[in-house]
């Protein structure tokens, strides 16, 4: 990861940006409890070859504009081991949009693969 | 090399010095309650290992304070406080359409809201902290009256939390999403010191009380403008359709001229738009107070 070009940094890190948002939402649908900030990023692959080449902190913020666009909510408790902590759930209005993210995923997945491929996507 | 949470947290806070205070703060809260998290999970499993042997791989995944400073500033920037629901007033061409542009603008009419709430949410506020401040001075002399001062001056920052939320929903100033929190290592008495004699909490309680003197003052303008503006709109449709006059004092009563009803009307209309472009002025004002007083700088601290 140390030996990565300025161009494909550039790539990645707008790759990355609507795909954020649909693994979080993902994760968080799949958990039957509301799950805070750590848990969810211990769910997800980073900065391997073949995860999200991103940092953690990078969630966070992701989260908060899912929860403002009312895709997700949250509640806060205390914890122990230092400041309140922030539990997300998927809303309904989060299992539709997740549901609507999948299907263009897929669209736009196939679509690459054809074209990377070679000519076959007429 | 950072080697403990707390000397990530004054790098984070330095990386972020120029970004916007209420974002400092939740990038702040954030990064604390992920990496306490993890360093716990990773004690766990490596009892024999300390906190600075096991922080520099958490902070690997978690990022560098410089990343992590990175990843708010660019999704705060593609994600307004407003969630882009709030469009920016379009740009009008027409001389019609720029006169009337404040009149589609959302932020002059939830300022507007905003001027008729800050009555009883002033009252609200100067009320609580009245109460709270004196029951707690008065209980000091005996032994309950700390626990009784430390839930009232606690809950003065649960309302400055409500009124940081009010704040950015209507008048658009952006404001802390996270509550805050104490560094868990201070120990219970400089705890206790920081939530009575702090700096941040003081200034809280001088916005609550401000808020009834200035909330009256908004609610008696905004009432009286959006009053008056309004009844000079309807004063032709008042004389010529219903038959009432301008102004009727019982025995006494006023006719207008019929040639003067559109100068009236007109002139109320003017009238409101200057209301709008007031409140929303009023409205920014408010929000940078908001922010001045109640979202602290010092990260740590009540």
């Amino acid at each position: 990861m140390n030996e990565i070009s300025s161009p494909t940094r550039k790539f990645l890190k707008e790759i990355n940006a609507g795909i954020t948002s649909l693994v979080l939402l993902c994760v968080v649908n799949r958990s039957d409890e509301p799950m805070y900030g750590y848990q969810i990023a211990k769910q997800i692959d980073f900065g391997s070859e073949h995860g999200l080449s991103m940092k953690q902190s990078g969630l966070y913020p992701v989260l908060r504009s899912l929860e403002k666009n009312e895709l997700l909510e949250s509640r806060v408790e205390p914890s122990v081991s230092g400041p309140p902590r922030r539990y997300y759930q998927i809303t309904d209005d989060g299992i539709e949009t997740l549901e609507e993210w999948k299907d263009i995923w897929h669209h736009v997945k196939e679509n690459v693969d054809a074209i990377l491929e070679g000519g076959n996507n007429d | 090399m950072i080697d403990s949470i707390e000397k990530y947290m004054h790098e984070l806070q330095k990386e972020m010095r120029s970004s916007d205070s209420a974002t400092r703060q939740d990038a702040m809260t954030d990064a604390e309650d992920h990496l306490r998290s993890a360093v716990a999970e990773e004690l766990a499993k490596n009892p024999a290992m300390s906190e600075a042997e096991i922080l520099p791989g958490i902070i690997e995944e978690y990022g560098q304070p410089g990343e992590t400073a990175e990843a708010y500033s660019n999704l705060d920037s593609r994600y307004p406080s407003d969630g882009g629901r709030r469009k920016k007033t379009a740009e009008h061409s027409s001389a019609a359409g720029r006169f009337f542009a404040v009149f589609s603008d959302a932020r002059a009419w939830s300022s507007l809201l905003y001027c008729l709430l800050s009555l009883a949410t002033g009252i609200l506020y100067f009320t609580w902290t009245v109460t709270g401040v004196s029951v707690s001075v008065s209980m000091m002399i005996l032994i309950v009256g700390i626990p009784i001062a430390m839930a009232f001056f606690f809950s003065f920052h649960g309302l400055a939390f409500i009124e940081g939320r009010l704040v950015e929903a209507l008048l658009g100033e952006r404001m802390p999403r996270r509550q805050r929190f104490f560094n868990p290592d201070m120990s219970w008495g400089e705890k206790i010191r920081r939530l009575l004699l702090g700096k941040d909490t003081w200034l809280t309680v001088v916005y609550q009380l401000i808020m009834l003197p200035l909330g009256i003052f908004y609610f008696t303008l905004a009432v009286t403008l959006m009053a008056l503006s309004l009844s000079l709109i309807a004063s032709p449709f008042v004389e010529l359709i219903f038959r009432l006059p301008a102004v009727d004092l019982g025995e006494v009563y006023w006719v207008l001229p019929k040639w003067t009803l559109p100068f009236f009307a007109v002139l109320g209309i003017l009238l409101l738009k200057g209301t709008l472009h007031l409140v929303k002025k009023i409205g920014w004002a408010q929000g940078k107070l908001a922010k001045k007083m109640l979202v602290s700088n010092d990260y740590y601290g009540y």
